[in-house]
């Protein structure tokens, strides 16, 4: 997950300097496309970042052997936000 | 100190002197507790694992959160609730344990080196809720102080109530008043995230439309297919980030012609924007929203300056 969160910040951190570049620079129109098309990749990457569907409750466990596992979690009645893990 | 002891006192008359044969010892009050609580401080301070300069930053957007504290506790809803609210795509992973009673501070030892282990977190939220100086001992132990320091994420730190501090608090990279806070801290407002994001979407469009209406026609195709790339992206309904179409059309060059405006181009492209760019006789087109029209200059009369311009 961690490079998850890498591409989160890295993304939003190019997406503003793309966006700073396409108002300061004076760019041909060649240049300003490709930017701009490196910039909505990047607002599509960050975005699916914030995807709700990623948040579920997980519980991390450890079986006689040793080996963890991540096993979809389940706390009482106040849990009705996993309806589908996978 | 206070203790409470149980003997046998004997007095001897002849020298006025009392003694006591004490047969069982118990700590009273936060005496012994406190006493312990400031020799651990102290052994801690001495290696160096309190200074603030240990003290790692937080991921400012965790994709997710490890929880370690009791699965049936009031803490692990808390920080579930807030981050649900907060930050809604956090994965959030629960490392079981105990937190009070004698085989609390092992159980919290060993689901934070799970944590470790697994590695898949980006910071971690140890955490009980309210209790007495005994309840919350098993946060003042020596080993679990240690399993906070040697974890290789950052941990916040959430044991008690607001005015309690333990030694949890102390080693950790930060310490939070209670659970909800502590997951208040770690996940970003999501509001504010996406505003910034669909601000920056924005921003893109708005620039580029600057660029477009400045520079020198020649891939419109290309412009119109990013632009639509970019309706498709901000449209996707994913953490509350749907910008209206209608908002970015305003924004791209193209609805500009869709509102009856039209753009000269010469056959390279080069877009013709003053008067003293066409030449009588010479071709052009004139792009419209939907087509090219086929043009040829007859003449150029030059205009007022104050109505030259959209």
């Amino acid at each position: 997950m961690n490079e998850h969160e890498d591409t989160f910040e890295s993304a939003l951190t190019e997406l503003e300097s793309i966006v700073d570049s396409l108002e300061r620079d004076d760019l041909e129109l060649d240049q300003a496309l490709t930017l701009f098309e490196r910039g909505i990749e990047r607002l599509r990457v960050a975005a699916g970042f914030l995807d709700t569907a990623h948040g579920r409750v997980e519980e991390l466990v450890q079986d006689a052997a040793g080996s963890l596992a991540i096993v979809p979690m389940e706390i009482g009645e106040r849990d009705s936000n996993d309806p589908g893990v996978g | 100190m206070e203790v409470c002891a149980l003997g046998r006192l004997t007095l001897y008359e002849a020298g006025g002197k009392y003694q006591l044969v004490v047969r069982s010892l118990e700590a009273r009050g936060e005496g012994l507790w406190r006493l312990a609580f400031e020799k651990l401080r102290a052994r801690l301070a001495s290696e160096g694992l309190l200074d603030p300069e240990r003290k790692r930053p937080l991921p400012t957007v965790p994709a997710r959160v490890a929880v370690v504290t009791s699965r049936s506790g009031a803490a692990v809803r808390d920080v579930i609730a807030v981050i649900r609210r907060r930050a809604p795509w956090t994965r959030i992973l629960v490392s079981s344990c105990r937190v009070q009673g004698r085989e609390a501070a092992p159980e919290i030892v060993t689901a934070l080196e799970r944590i470790g282990r697994d590695g898949s977190a980006n910071v971690v939220i140890v955490t009980r809720g309210g209790g007495s100086v005994e309840d919350l001992w098993a946060f003042n132990e020596e080993s679990v102080a240690r399993a906070i320091v040697s974890c290789p994420m950052p941990v916040v730190s959430a044991v008690g109530h607001e005015i309690d501090f333990t030694i949890a608090d102390l080693v950790a990279d930060l310490r939070a008043p209670t659970a909800s806070a502590a997951a208040e801290t770690v996940v970003p407002d999501g509001r504010v995230l996406t505003a910034h994001l669909r601000g920056l979407g924005d921003g893109l469009t708005k620039a580029l439309r600057g660029v477009v209406l400045r520079g020198r026609e020649r891939s419109e195709e290309d412009a119109r297919q990013l632009i639509q790339a970019t309706h498709q992206v901000l449209s996707v309904k994913s953490a509350g980030i749907a910008v209206a179409a209608g908002r970015l059309e305003a924004l791209s060059p193209l609805a500009t012609l869709g509102r009856g405006y039209a753009v000269a181009l010469r056959e390279d492209g080069t877009v013709l924007r003053t008067g003293s760019m066409f030449s009588v006789g010479e071709k052009f087109d004139l792009r419209v929203v939907d087509a090219r029209v086929e043009c040829r200059v007859e003449g150029v009369r030059g205009l007022p300056a104050d109505s030259e311009d959209e």
